[in-house]
């Protein structure tokens, strides 16, 4: 096969895939685009060609091994629900960026922290690109028949071509738009193509080689078995740490924390990839034993890495080695694609635009500049500066021997975040200084014990095994003179000091006030409620818009001022930059240029950067402090209002009653002194003699009278103190409602001389009652009596009408007089009490008083009914509420004494 | 026969924590099956060790992705709308915010 038809079709596949992205980006919506599988298929960009050359490679040198790369992402994507759940929440709520932006954004929108990150990621990937530009070269050499590489005379103008060609793709669908949270839905549909290419291609060489060369499954794993690699290689720890770091990588590199987080346009993609993605790997990975072992018998010479390439080759299958090269192209150029663009993003954001605000009088140029124009030309110069390193990076060390080796360094390189990133979702105590401080810790560990080994040909004899100065324990291959497997080494010593300096630095140090606001947004994000900050601002709507133009473009700026303007009901005007709003409009930006430097662009616009936030934050602590002073003060002032409202009428009323009980002390002065009176005189007139028969008996008559009145208001007095306290026998009977009031009726009319009419609904008294019919007559007598005495009508007329209701009889007696008035209502049940119209009454007052105690033994009640013109009162007995001992016997005042 | 009446969404808030913990022990179970060979192999029983373990590790990974395609279908039907997105684009009513010092 010849290299221009190779070319050719390499070439036309690049068409095609622009084809592909141009497709997408002009219909963005299409269901299936937005869909899980094409973002589970986006995923498999993690298999880059290091997988797919690199791991039959791996797997002819070291057996087994090579599954770890596969299952660290297995475990991650299945146990899906504790972390990435998480991450993407926080990612989309957030708007993140780049996993910079993450870690930065919870350590209080550190700029410093987004930076150091950033530069690790560039130095950890850079060679993880230049491995595939290498691959690709690679591949091109193996079909034109030399797997020799010498890239400074013969691969350094393909592997720059190849490079070119990306940066122009990545460039026309990577930087089209500003905001990384609006996904690059023409890159994403065509790495999902060459994820289908890529898996088809392996698929279809493990196949031929399990069914074509190898002779069917058992004879396969005959094969295997008896090959160089049928033993387990790996020493203790060994295994475990490839899948923690493989585990690791698959969040914390910049390309994959991209697909995952970044480009993820539905949370519940996620449920769908925790499956998917771990069956794309097992089938990545189905074949990769019996390749590796059907090579290692056929091509004993061959570099092993390329394995699945020379030997279709080698028996003369150009189709398929043909969709094995598509396979490789495709892992290394998607790879490239989303690496390239995670970096530039990154760079852009929290390097490149920070420096250029930083420039004096660049804070209020966030308006007048042209920052949108600014930031997307930093992010192009990103793109083809990454690129750029990679190949120079390449063409420097003149391509490393094994492929996996460089990605493993990459792998443990990019880890280093992890320990901070986990403590961002779910340590709030974990500060900045100690995010930093572990970041910077596991980097330069990492650094000095696995990168720089790479360099062995440029560095001088003897540094690598001996350390600098002949120190040994700090030599990079032996560090602190542990032997034993180096990966395993490095991996404990860079991850474990940056996990311990983490946690001590944070321990030792307090968070910033822009830390605290943070973090609960991080770790709690799953049921926060979307607080605005307090912010404290001069900036006005107009000054927002146009900065939000200049980033977001006007149709974008547009349609966020004219939401937050009918949120506030002023639309079509510009809305109030209220917290709410700045807070929305700073996450907006953040999407675009990073937390850090939208914070920025907001508060300096806004002025809030001239009072810090902690200054903010202790206006806001006084404030809060003297408003609950304030509101403690309050509430007292309100009770002692409650309580001297509550003396005034407990005075007023005990006021009242000595009144009452002064005039009730007169009048019962008055009460027995005329009887007294008459009695004395009548008496010595009686005693003085001489009087006729006929005047004696009609004086001994007004004597027999006068004291029959006394005897009435002792009586009278007696009873209500017995009546009040308790000591009255009841005397229950089965009577009729009728007869009870026929007897009182008798006995009223009897005790007065009045005229009054009763009406009476007899049908309705005939109702019987268990009673004390003695008592309830008492009660009755007193109200016809008092209605008879009272009522000032020209004619008048008392109803009595009797209704039963539930288990009691009501039983309302209403005159046609003036009633009683309202002041006076409340005190006609109380002892002495007798109303102003003294000429009237008859007796001393108390007759209300002995109806109220004599219905409260009955298990009853008599009220003042108002509202029925005349007087009229309600007397309510239970049907056999007698027969209840407690309603019966008990004291009035009881429910009152028992508390 | 009908669906049996759940009032107050108890035995659905029932099962949705039931399918978090499954969620959360899946790893777990990961983690065991798949770093087994560390164990039993690593200390010099590797001898041939590649052929069956190749199967069995297979095996394992099969039976996770089942499990795990399992959980995302009973949270797909648990929870067809997924969570509510926080904080996307809200601009709160201005009543929300304080009013500026």
């Amino acid at each position: 096969m010849s290299l221009d038809l190779l070319a050719a079709v390499a070439l036309a596949y690049v068409a095609f895939l622009f084809a592909v992205a141009f497709a997408a980006e002009r219909r963005p919506r299409t269901r299936w685009l937005s869909g899980p599988w094409v973002y589970t298929l986006s995923l498999s960009i993690y298999c880059t060609a290091w997988t797919f050359y690199g791991a039959v490679g791996y797997a002819a040198r070291s057996g087994l091994e090579f599954m770890t790369i596969y299952l660290g992402p297995t475990l991650v994507l299945v146990g899906w629900w504790a972390l990435l759940r998480k991450l993407v929440a926080i990612g989309r709520a957030e708007r993140i960026t780049s996993i910079a932006d993450l870690v930065s954004s919870r350590f209080g929108k550190s700029t410093g922290l987004a930076a150091l990150v950033t530069v690790l990621a560039l130095v950890a990937t850079t060679p993880y690109i230049a491995l595939q530009l290498q691959s690709v070269v690679l591949s091109f050499r193996a079909f034109a028949g030399s797997e020799t590489l010498d890239p400074a005379t013969e691969g350094p103008w393909l592997g720059l071509a190849v490079a070119a060609g990306l940066a122009l793709f990545t460039i026309l669908f990577g930087t089209r738009r500003l905001d990384a949270g609006e996904r690059h839905h023409g890159i994403v549909s065509a790495v999902a193509v060459e994820a289908v290419v890529k898996l088809v291609a392996l698929l279809a060489v493990g196949a031929w080689v399990v069914w074509g060369l190898g002779g069917g499954v058992g004879a396969t794993l005959d094969a295997v078995a008896a090959s160089p690699v049928a033993d387990w290689s790996s020493g203790p720890g060994r295994w475990t740490g490839l899948v923690g770091v493989s585990a690791a990588a698959v969040i914390c590199l910049p390309r994959m924390f991209h697909v995952l987080v970044v480009e993820n346009g539905d949370p519940r993609h996620l449920a769908t990839a925790s499956w998917a993605f771990p069956l794309y790997l097992l089938a990545m990975c189905l074949f990769v034993v019996p390749v590796a072992a059907t090579g290692l018998a056929r091509l004993p010479d061959g570099n092993p890495d390329l394995y699945v390439l020379t030997l279709p080759l080698s028996e003369g299958r150009g189709g398929l080695a043909m969709l094995a090269f598509l396979g490789g192209f495709s892992s290394a150029t998607s790879m490239v694609i989303v690496a390239a663009i995670a970096l530039a993003t990154m760079l852009s954001n929290h390097l490149v635009v920070p420096l250029w605000l930083a420039r004096p009088g660049r804070r209020r140029a966030t308006v007048s500049g042209d920052v949108r124009e600014a930031v997307l030309r930093a992010r192009r110069l990103a793109i083809l500066a990454v690129l750029g390193l990679g190949w120079a990076y390449w063409r420097a060390t003149g391509g490393t021997a094994a492929l996996a080796s460089m990605g493993l360094i990459a792998f443990v390189g990019m880890a280093q975040v992890l320990p901070a990133m986990l403590a961002a979702l779910f340590w709030e105590g974990a500060t900045r200084k100690g995010a930093a401080a572990g970041i910077a810790t596991g980097f330069a560990v990492w650094a000095w014990t696995m990168l720089l080994p790479v360099f062995a040909g440029v560095l001088p004899a003897g540094l690598l095994a001996e350390g600098p100065w002949g120190l040994g324990l700090l030599a990079p291959l032996a560090p602190l003179g542990l032997g034993g497997d180096p990966l395993v080494v490095v991996l404990g010593l860079s991850l474990g000091l940056n996990a311990a300096v983490l946690c001590a630095v944070s321990l030792l140090t307090e968070p910033t006030a822009m830390e605290l606001l943070q973090t609960p947004r991080f770790t709690r994000v799953f049921d926060r409620a979307a607080a605005p900050r307090a912010r404290r601002g001069s900036a006005t709507a107009e000054e927002l818009m146009v900065m939000a133009q200049r980033i977001l473009g006007f149709r974008e700026a547009r349609a966020l001022f004219d939401a937050a303007a009918r949120a506030q009901g002023r639309a079509p005007d510009l809305p109030e930059p209220t917290p709410a709003l700045l807070d929305a409009l700073e996450r907006r930006l953040a999407g675009s240029v990073g937390a850090a430097t939208a914070h920025a662009m907001v508060s300096g616009l806004t002025g809030d950067a001239a009072v810090s936030v902690e200054d903010l934050l202790a206006v806001a602590d006084e404030t809060a402090r003297v408003m609950d002073h304030s509101a403690r003060v309050e509430a007292q002032s309100a009770e002692l209002t409650r309580t001297a409202a509550e003396l005034r009428a407990a005075n007023a009323k005990l006021t009242r009653l000595s009144v009452q009980k002064d005039a009730f002390l007169s009048q019962i002065s008055h009460e027995l002194r005329t009887p007294m009176t008459s009695i004395r005189a009548f008496s010595e007139i009686l005693l003085s003699g001489g009087l006729g028969p006929e005047d004696q008996r009609r004086y001994a008559g007004i004597v027999h009278e006068e004291s029959r009145r006394l005897t009435r208001l002792l009586d009278d007095l007696l009873d209500l103190g017995v009546l009040e306290n308790g000591q009255v026998a009841l005397d229950l009977a089965d009577v009729p409602l009728g007869e009870v009031l026929d007897r009182a009726q008798r006995a009223a009319a009897s005790l007065t001389e009045a005229r009054l009419a009763v009406t009476r609904d007899r049908a309705a008294e005939a109702v019987r009652l268990r009673t004390d019919p003695d008592r309830l007559a008492q009660v009755f007598i007193n109200l016809i009596a008092n209605a008879a005495k009272y009522c000032d009508a020209e004619a008048p007329r008392l109803d009595i009408r009797a209704t039963v209701s539930g288990d009691a009889v009501r039983v309302d007696f209403v005159d046609n007089g003036g009633g009683i008035a309202e002041a006076d209502r409340a005190l006609i049940f109380e002892k002495f009490a007798r109303l102003e119209d003294h000429a009237r009454a008859g007796g001393a007052g108390l007759g209300l008083a002995i109806c109220r105690e004599v219905m409260a033994r009955l298990g009853g009640t008599v009220d003042y009914l108002p509202g029925h013109g005349g007087a009229a009162f309600r007397v309510t007995v239970p049907r056999a509420g007698a027969d209840a001992p407690e309603g019966a016997a008990r004291p009035a005042r009881a429910p009152e004494a028992a508390e | 026969m009908s669906a049996p009446a759940d009032p107050g969404g108890a035995a659905r808030a029932r099962a949705r924590a039931r399918l978090a913990d499954a969620a959360r022990l899946l790893p777990a179970l990961g983690a065991a099956l798949l770093l087994a060979p560390d164990l039993l192999l690593s200390g010099g029983a590797g001898q041939g060790a590649t052929a069956p373990w190749l199967l069995r590790l297979f095996a394992a990974w099969l039976l996770l992705i089942g499990l795990a395609a399992w959980v995302a279908r009973r949270h797909a039907r648990l929870d067809p709308d997924g969570p509510p997105a926080p904080g996307l684009d809200a601009v709160p009513a201005p009543e929300a915010a304080r009013p500026r010092a």
